[in-house]
């Protein structure tokens, strides 16, 4: 009965799709680290293995989807939960870097995208600066358009432009031109990245971008003193306590990022009263109202540029901004778990608080699946959550004393978000 | 909302064979006398002393002082068969809903030729869903383990002949009931980025008692014809119970710390309630010598059923609602009686049974389905005993949540039950 359904159902559905039919033989992704399946600050191949384009390729049954695959502990080095309580602690697994282990191949990886590339990198670089990752990505063998194409593919997913925006919320600093790419610009690349990816003959499908002031990056910690033991913010005579920033005492809607973390843990940024050093927290690990309101200005300019160039060629594309949106605003759950965007708990980001883990991703991978199935007229089956919601793999690390997100976790991390072209 | 202590004999009655479960679609319950039940729940427009339940005009015509009790085995059986993304292709679950046996009781009794006084206690609704594995490996646990609602309709009536060929009755439909609903409580463990059990919940209600009233007519216009209808009014019913989360270690004592946090552990005061649906039933029955053949149509107002709401005491964060929109549904009716000599009958049916669950709402806690019912009975008389015998097998459509639950819990459900009456009549 059920299979018959099934089977009905997919008849129909080929049936009145016929014209847009497509038969996924070859596939390649173009992005950055959210779809070369940068997880936990580091690119490795335990979590390149769940990228979003490793699992549409797994769902579609296609072999010999190639990736970039990095050796334990990746590169960087991942990210691990040292210590949850009192006080949490995120760190490098190991001071060594991994290694790539797919050089030889001798043609274009199918997942081509290169963690830290914006869409000026995507259509330029070819990694011939020699600057990982890009090198052992792009290996000077053209860029990742170019690359993309010359797999002809009949599909490509292309999700490029976060890197246009991201940069600017994990730097603490939001200024078009030097930490985002300017607009126009973001708009002139794009229309040539997608030119360019046309004319290989594959199918495109897009995504839009998120509004990277949502991530747990910028949201867990509160602009005011917390108690460490009961994470709960400190009461002052009923009132809460605004940590200190550069210009004074913060205002209630700063964002503060993971980078503080380390600074508080050592008095930076709180009051003198409450046993802080009194020393402001630097601008680099503060959003204010304004540099959000930039952020957001300037993702929502580039997502009409998506909309207006991919609707001119046709291309469906993915709104990854709105799926964000729902889960910030803790709308999922799965089989009554709830799955939002907290930090840790919420179930789809990683220990940086900018990429998401494997559950994320494969989250990810069914929003892809359905727009692919929809727009090509196809049916690839949704990727089975369960192995990625039920895994016992607990463990509890010794104790240590430390500091919350660690100034290595930090600098690794904001090393991977190089500046924007400002041109 | 009312609360009295009532009618504590009969009451221990009818919770003595409680556990039941739901053999109508939604959680109704239409198993409310053995004769009834071979006509396929077809008797609006029939009379014996069930009447009560089916149509309280019926019992205008039951002569003298009557007894009829009996109740009804249930033995139910469902899977389930999991669709990705979750809880995935691999998955199947099996329902534990154990043999059931709710209870009929009616009594009548002829005032003058005119007027009938009666009291029934009936099960007119009930639901159980129970997961094996609950406590374990079952994937729908932090949804639903075990859901039972017991509601106990006690039913004082009257009857009243305007006419010889038509009557009027009514009842006081005092309804109590209780919930109880097991789940576990599931978090993202940090350590791992994925799922663990935290707590297992279990809520108890206390029994609500509230009144809603039932009124019918029962016309006869030749010797062969008849045709009546009957109307049940909704009651809704507000419960207040005791929710005991008992904490379950995750292994990790960190986790287990921060859990502590969060979640409480022993009892917390919790709140919720259930509008249960009017039922407005329309029939007729026509004989011919040893036959008779009945029709229904059951209009069931299953819309008044859109929330399940849970407040937790001083824990709005724990405090939400499970989202039903039930819809009203119909129930279509057709039976057939042939009378072997003075003694025996013999009896057969069917019914068609609509859902009234909108496809998001087929959950692990009421995974609901369209269903076929064949009735078969039969009839045996001796002097003031009566016994009658039905058997109902009752197959359900499969039930596909066609990849939107609400829980995001997905897959097939498949269903049947096998359901075996006795009521034993007796008359003074």
């Amino acid at each position: 009965m059920h299979i018959r359904n099934l089977t009905v159902a997919a008849v129909l559905a080929a049936a009145l799709s016929a014209e847009a039919q497509v038969t996924l033989t070859a596939y390649a992704s173009v992005g950055d680290s959210l779809t070369a399946g940068f997880s936990s600050g580091a690119l490795v191949e335990s979590h390149q293995r769940n990228s979003y384009p490793a699992l549409i390729a797994r769902q579609a049954g296609l072999a010999g989807f190639e990736q970039p695959w990095v050796t334990e502990p990746g590169i960087p080095a991942e990210l691990a939960l040292v210590q949850l309580v009192p006080t949490t602690i995120i760190a490098p697994k190991s001071p060594l870097l991994g290694s790539p282990r797919n050089l030889a191949l001798a043609r274009p990886y199918n997942n081509i995208a290169v963690p830290g590339a914006t869409v000026v990198d995507a259509y330029l670089d070819t990694g011939r600066a020699g600057l990982p990752p890009a090198n052992f990505i792009l290996r000077a063998l053209g860029t990742q358009v170019q690359q993309a194409s010359a797999l002809r593919p009949s599909l490509i997913t292309l999700w490029i432009g976060n890197n246009d925006v991201l940069g600017a919320a994990v730097s603490g600093r939001a200024i078009e031109g030097v930490t985002l790419t300017p607009r126009t610009t973001f708009r002139q690349y794009y229309t040539a990245v997608v030119e360019d990816l046309s004319r290989s003959g594959a199918r495109i499908v897009a995504a839009n971008l998120p509004d990277v002031t949502t991530i747990p990056f910028v949201t867990t910690i509160p602009p005011v003193v917390v108690n460490p033991t009961t994470r709960q913010p400190v009461l002052v005579n009923g009132q809460t306590v605004p940590l200190i920033g550069p210009t004074g005492l913060l205002a209630s809607n700063t964002l503060v990022t993971l980078g503080a973390s380390s600074l508080l843990a050592q008095g930076i940024g709180i009051p003198k009263e409450l046993g802080g050093t009194g020393a402001p927290l630097p601008d680099q690990v503060l959003l204010d109202a304004n540099e959000v309101a930039i952020i957001r200005d300037v993702t929502a300019a580039d997502n009409n540029a998506i909309r207006d160039i991919c609707a001119a060629k046709n291309i469906p594309v993915l709104d990854a901004n709105a799926i964000l949106a729902d889960f910030a605003a803790g709308n999922r759950s799965v089989g009554g778990i709830d799955l939002d965007s907290s930090f840790l708990t919420g179930g789809i980001f990683s220990y940086d608080g900018v990429h998401p883990g494997d559950l994320g991703y494969a989250v990810l991978a069914n929003e892809w699946i359905k727009l692919i199935n929809s727009s090509l007229g196809i049916n690839l089956a949704e990727v089975d959550l369960n192995p990625f919601l039920f895994r016992s793999s607990a463990s509890t690390r010794g104790p240590r004393t430390g500091f919350e997100f660690t100034r290595e976790a930090w600098e690794q991390l904001l090393a991977t978000f190089p500046p924007v072209d400002g041109r | 909302m009312l609360r009295t202590r009532v009618a504590p004999a009969l009451l221990a009655l009818a919770l003595a064979a409680v556990p039941t479960t739901s053999h109508a679609s939604g959680f109704a319950i239409f198993e409310q006398g053995a004769k009834g039940m071979g006509f396929a729940g077809a008797f609006t427009s029939q009379s014996d002393p069930s009447s009560i339940f089916h149509n309280a005009a019926g019992i205008a015509f039951v002569k003298g002082t009557q007894i009829y009790f009996g109740g009804t085995l249930i033995a139910p059986s469902s899977d389930f068969t999991g669709a990705n993304p979750f809880p995935g292709e691999a998955v199947t679950e099996t329902g534990d809903a154990g043999v059931i046996v709710p209870p009929t009781f009616d009594f009548t009794h002829q005032l003058s030729d005119r007027l009938v006084l009666g009291l029934g206690v009936h099960v007119p609704y009930g639901l159980r869903t129970r997961w094996k594995n609950r406590e374990t490996t079952y994937t729908g646990r932090f949804i639903s383990k075990r859901a039972e609602v017991q509601a106990i309709s006690i039913n004082p009536s009257v009857a009243w002949k305007l006419a010889d060929r038509f009557a009027i009755g009514g009842g006081l439909d005092i309804r109590r009931s209780k919930v109880e609903l097991d789940r576990n409580v599931g978090v993202i463990n940090p350590f791992t980025l994925s799922a663990v059990d935290v707590a297992a919940v279990e809520l108890v209600s206390d029994h609500a008692t509230d009144f809603g009233f039932n009124l019918g007519f029962l016309a006869r216009p030749s010797d062969r014809f008849s045709v009546g209808a009957s109307y049940r009014h909704k009651v809704k019913q507000e419960f207040s119970g005791t929710a005991d989360f008992n904490r379950l270690s995750t292994g990790n004592s960190q986790l287990d710390a921060l859990v502590a946090l969060t979640i409480p552990a022993g009892p917390v005061g919790v709140a919720t309630e259930i509008e249960f649906p009017s039922l407005l039933s329309v029939g007729a029955s026509y004989q011919w010598d040893e036959w008779t053949v009945a029709g229904q149509v059951d209009f069931h107002n299953w819309s008044s059923f859109d929330t399940l709401p849970l407040e937790f005491e001083g824990r709005p964060d724990l405090s939400g609602e499970v989202q039903e929109d039930y819809e009203n549904s119909r129930i279509y009716r057709i039976g057939l009686e042939r009378k072997l000599g003075e003694r025996w009958a013999l009896r057969g049916g069917y019914y068609y049974d609509e859902t009234p669950s909108p496809v998001e709402s087929v959950s692990p806690l009421l995974p609901d389905a369209d269903r076929h019912g064949i009735a078969l009975g039969f009839g045996f008389q001796s002097g003031r005993w009566s016994v009658d015998v039905a058997n109902w097998y009752l197959i359900f459509k499969d039930r596909s949540t066609e990849g939107v639950n609400r829980d995001n819990y997905n897959g097939l459900y498949h269903s049947r039950a096998e359901l075996f009456a006795v009521t034993v009549g007796y008359g003074f």
